[in-house]
């Protein structure tokens, strides 16, 4: 075999491939019959082309042949379909114009929608709002007549951040309370100067109790009543003389919400250092629940040290419930016209909580409001208030109750039961 | 194919069936790997289902699925000399550069005496075949491993019948050479076909 082919002319590689006609391959034969040389060139060209032969035939792999199949099959369909018709001008600027237009619509849609889902209700506001507000107003106003007179504790809004969040029933009682108390000590605010007082408010249950002994649970909810909203104007009023207003809501502030227990909420007093307590509160039980406690209250307890007295009524649950029943009516507790000291109990507003304080103090306070009283009625429902906390206390001798009974014998101390 | 085109796949299943294994042993023979043979032989069937559309009946089938495997096959080559510097047997054919063909050991037999003849012989053929020069083994591949008249060679490399005819003369005489220098008898051969066949 020569890479330059045979001398003869003879197509070898075609016939050793087997391209030949067969009267080609006829000739090749008859030449190659004759012809050593031709013969030995493919004899060589036949053995390379065995031992090649070796390499093999590698089978074509199945992977793939479905899916080539599967595609081809597909094609084939299309083709069957005829040629697509290529969409015309308008209809490819059509197609992504509609497409925006129909989100577009959509977002109008939606957006709305889900606006309004996120909006609260106004309840819903007002019962997530009011006590953050409240607490913040109540922190301004502690902080305010802190450093103004008496460096009163804090207690109050230390209580208050402390208590456990209410219940949402509890909060939706307590946040329009906290205005009408805040009202009712501005509407004092505007009464009677010289009847400064110290005052301790508590908050009251609203739930009925067993009538406190000697007297009916109405008359002796008026005359807590009347005495807290008394006290409570004096406060306020001595706020405003301590600390200059900065507004006018702040210099008004005395009460502070609670919330967490008999314990819960307290308030701060100030008084004049000759102001005379005008008005005591019956003692009674502690609440049902904690849930009645949700009014604000206020609380003296250094305020004989500091010629700022505060006094604390440690009220109790039957006269105070009682009398919540008719000053926490929210058309009695909103008017925002100014009231005097001795206005009609609907138009205090009363705050009452339950107050933590010593004895002591909370007597000589009722003792005092009693000495200041400057009518019958004022001072007969501080000896009354008197006589139920010197009942609750055991006192013995009682000097209220002696003096109520002396002086007004047809009550005969009955409220202070 | 003509049937193909008018929509039967049934027609494209048998020109697969046909020309598959040839068009493989194409491959395989030119990148000197299997998987890389496997994933252009896909490549080359997918290019005539999208271009079945295209094609013409005055073009012969074979020859048109050959030149489509071929541009592959250079296409691969080329990748190949991208990756690394040492590139596959189809930069070799097809005039690129890179290691000869020889230095690579296939890995492809099953039973216990075609793994020995794999062992001893084959990585002796393969590596003849990868020293021919790039257009006389792509030549002597697609007529003697794929069965590719010469006539439909030239139309697939693009030179004329005699020539190809002429780098198949070369190819034989070089391939002889290449066995006699590595000592690939005679015997060896017949045992390479006995194993084989």
């Amino acid at each position: 075999m020569s890479a330059a082919g045979p001398p003869c002319e003879v197509p070898l590689l075609e016939y050793a491939y087997g391209e030949l006609s067969a009267p080609e391959e006829a000739e090749v034969e008859r030449h190659l019959a004759g012809c050593a040389g031709c013969a030995a060139s493919l004899a060589a060209m036949g053995a390379v082309r065995r031992t090649m032969s070796g390499l093999g035939s590698e089978p074509a792999p199945e992977a793939g042949l479905e899916s080539l199949l599967a595609y081809a099959e597909q094609s084939a369909r299309r083709a069957s379909e005829g040629p697509s018709r290529a969409p015309s001008g308008w209809r490819r600027w059509m197609a992504p114009l509609l497409g925006a237009g129909a989100v577009a619509v959509l977002a109008l849609v939606a957006l709305p929608v889900a606006r309004q889902a996120s909006v609260p209700l106004p309840s819903e506001i007002a019962s997530d709002r009011e006590p953050a507000a409240l607490r913040q107003q109540f922190k301004a106003d502690a902080k305010a007549y802190g450093d103004g007179a008496v460096g009163a504790p804090v207690r109050a809004v230390e209580v208050a951040d402390g208590a456990p969040a209410p219940a949402p029933g509890e909060r939706r009682e307590a946040a329009p309370r906290a205005p009408t108390a805040s009202a009712s000590a501005l509407n004092d605010l505007s009464g009677d100067e010289r009847s400064g007082r110290g005052v301790a408010a508590q908050a009251a249950p609203r739930s009925a109790q067993p009538a406190a002994a000697g007297m009916a649970r109405n008359e002796a909810a008026r005359v807590e009543a009347l005495a807290v909203g008394s006290l409570a104007n004096a406060r306020s009023r001595a706020v405003a003389e301590a600390q200059p207003p900065q507004s006018g809501e702040r210099r008004a502030k005395g009460f502070s919400l609670g919330g967490g227990g008999p314990a819960g909420s307290s308030g701060f007093a100030k008084e004049e250092e000759s102001a005379p307590v005008e008005a005591k509160a019956g003692a009674a039980p502690p609440p049902a629940s904690q849930d009645e406690w949700a009014e604000a209250g206020i609380v003296a307890e250094r305020a004989e040290k500091k010629k700022v007295m505060g006094a604390a009524l440690h009220l109790g649950a039957p006269g105070v419930e009682a009398a919540r029943s008719e000053v926490a009516r929210p058309g009695a507790v909103a008017g925002p016209v100014a009231a005097p000291a001795r206005a009609p109990m609907e138009s205090q507003g009363l705050a009452a909580d339950r107050v933590d304080v010593p004895a002591d103090g909370r007597l000589g306070a009722l003792r005092r409001a009693v000495d200041e009283a400057r009518d019958s009625q004022a001072r007969r429902a501080a000896l009354k208030a008197l006589c139920a906390a010197e009942r609750e206390a055991a006192l013995s001798p009682a000097e209220g109750c002696e003096r109520m009974e002396r002086e007004f014998p047809a009550d005969g101390g009955a409220g202070a039961r | 194919m003509l049937a193909f085109q008018r929509g039967d796949a049934r027609a494209f299943e048998a020109l697969v069936k046909r020309h598959r294994g040839a068009v493989f042993q194409f491959l395989l023979r030119s990148v000197g790997e299997r998987g890389r043979a496997e994933d252009l032989l896909q490549e080359t069937w997918l290019k005539v289902v999208r271009g079945a559309a295209a094609w013409e009946p005055k073009a012969r089938f074979t020859t048109w699925v050959y030149t489509m495997a071929r541009n592959l096959c250079v296409d691969e080559s080329r990748r190949a000399a991208l990756r690394k510097p040492v590139a596959g047997a189809a930069g070799e054919a097809m005039g690129e550069e890179g290691p000869p063909m020889t230095e690579r050991v296939p890995d492809e037999g099953a039973a216990p005496d075609r793994a020995a003849h794999n062992v001893r012989v084959r990585p002796l053929l393969e590596r003849a075949l990868a020293a021919l020069p790039p257009e006389q083994r792509e030549v002597f591949v697609l007529r003697e491993y794929s069965g590719v008249p010469f006539k439909d060679i030239a139309e697939v490399t693009g030179v004329p019948e005699p020539t190809v005819k002429s780098r198949m003369r070369y190819a034989l005489e070089g391939l002889r050479a290449q066995l006699a220098a590595l000592g690939v008898d005679g015997d060896m051969a017949d045992e390479a076909r006995r194993v084989n066949g």
